[in-house]
């Protein structure tokens, strides 16, 4: 049960990636005029899952090499 | 209180005739609650929480309340800092529970745990400028602005060493308390985030971006920054006269919370910050007598 809490704890950059990077990411494109400047032609849903699969990766690599910069 | 610096005659005091009369005047300023410092984290605390039903409801904008969230999730910090050297109210006392509550409340905006913050701030005050031993010395030993607010940033990275520098300690000190204070920290983090991907599931993600993770991300430079290593700097000298420092600082003394006073912090902690800036003018002249590194009494204020 700890290795299990310990290693989600570790994997942390990932969840909060796809958690909360990608869905802040999706509403700076679609809440802001960025969508009007660069239109996508994608429904709302996509944006959000294509934003959340970056910040999911982007977690990834966080993880991995321990840096978000 | 004079805001003018102290001019007494210490010629002839001997080391141990310097150290009760610099007593005499500490204890002049500690014992009574501070109203100031009791109001501030209400306030505060208060003010955050307004925050979020005002942006969510479009009463005020969502780039105030991001500038209002700086302020206040700058100013979380010190008054539970108070509470963890036992200001409001020691062990025992009939207003115990305040300074507890302080302790704890205070800090939400910071979603820091109070017990992890008082453990490491104590072991900080026992070891100060000690590699290893003071948690906030890999923070404080940059030797430009620029270094110092790298280190920050730096530990905001998921696998650093400064990032792990609080948990060090709480091993290292190994007690049921400290295990207890980092289970704290665990759970605070956990909830901090699952507040951030609600906020997100719901369609503000940039509201609690704004009103929480970036203002966190910015207070805390701040804190670092005047509260950790300019009063320290330059993050090696140790010793009870020597390893805290005066400092200038552009916008006066509460431009700096106080911390150009923060030697005096570090010399009597049980002194309401408040009431520091005065004890500091009054000290003055021992402190020139200790050859503290302060500064000369033309600039200081």
């Amino acid at each position: 049960m700890k290795n299990t809490i310990e290693t989600v704890l570790k994997m942390m950059p990932i969840w909060f990636g796809i958690g909360f990077l990608g869905p802040v990411l999706a509403e700076i494109y679609l809440r802001t005029p960025l969508h009007e400047a660069v239109p996508l032609g994608l429904a709302t849903a996509d944006i959000y899952a294509v934003c959340m699969a970056f910040g999911g990766l982007y977690g990834v690599i966080a993880w991995r090499t321990g840096r978000w910069i | 209180m004079s805001k003018a610096i102290a001019d007494f005659d210490i010629d002839g005091m001997d080391d141990a005739a310097l150290t009760k009369l610099e007593r005499k005047i500490a204890r002049k300023y500690m014992g009574k609650l501070s109203i100031p410092m009791v109001i501030w984290p209400i306030l505060n605390l208060s003010c955050w929480l307004a925050l979020w039903p005002l942006v969510f409801t479009g009463t005020i904008p969502l780039w105030l309340g991001f500038i209002i969230a700086v302020v206040n999730v700058t100013l979380s910090y010190l008054p539970s800092h108070e509470a963890q050297h036992d200001i409001y109210a020691r062990p025992g006392d009939k207003l115990r529970w305040l300074n507890e509550a302080i302790g704890h409340l205070s800090l939400i905006p910071l979603a820091y745990g109070y017990k992890i913050l008082r453990l490491t701030h104590l072991e900080h005050h026992k070891h100060t400028n000690k590699p290893v031993l003071d948690p906030d010395h890999l923070y404080n030993d940059g030797q430009t602005l620029w270094q110092a607010i790298w280190k920050t940033v730096q530990g905001y990275q998921p696998n650093s060493e400064s990032a792990d520098s609080y948990r060090n300690c709480m091993e290292r000190l190994g007690t049921p308390e400290a295990k207890s204070a980092l289970n704290q920290q665990i759970l605070i983090l956990l909830t901090h985030l699952a507040v951030l991907f609600t906020c997100a599931a719901y369609g503000y993600a940039l509201e609690a971006l704004l009103l929480w993770w970036l203002p966190m991300k910015l207070g805390v430079i701040y804190i670092r920054i005047y509260l950790s290593w300019l009063p320290h700097f330059p993050g090696h000298e140790t010793g009870r006269y020597k390893d805290t420092r005066g400092f200038g600082s552009y916008g006066g003394v509460w431009s700096s919370l106080g911390m150009t006073a923060h030697i005096v912090h570090h010399l009597h902690p049980r002194i309401p910050l408040d009431k520091t800036p005065a004890a500091l003018r009054e000290l003055y002249p021992i402190l020139e007598a200790r050859d503290c590194d302060i500064l000369d009494r033309e600039h200081a204020h």
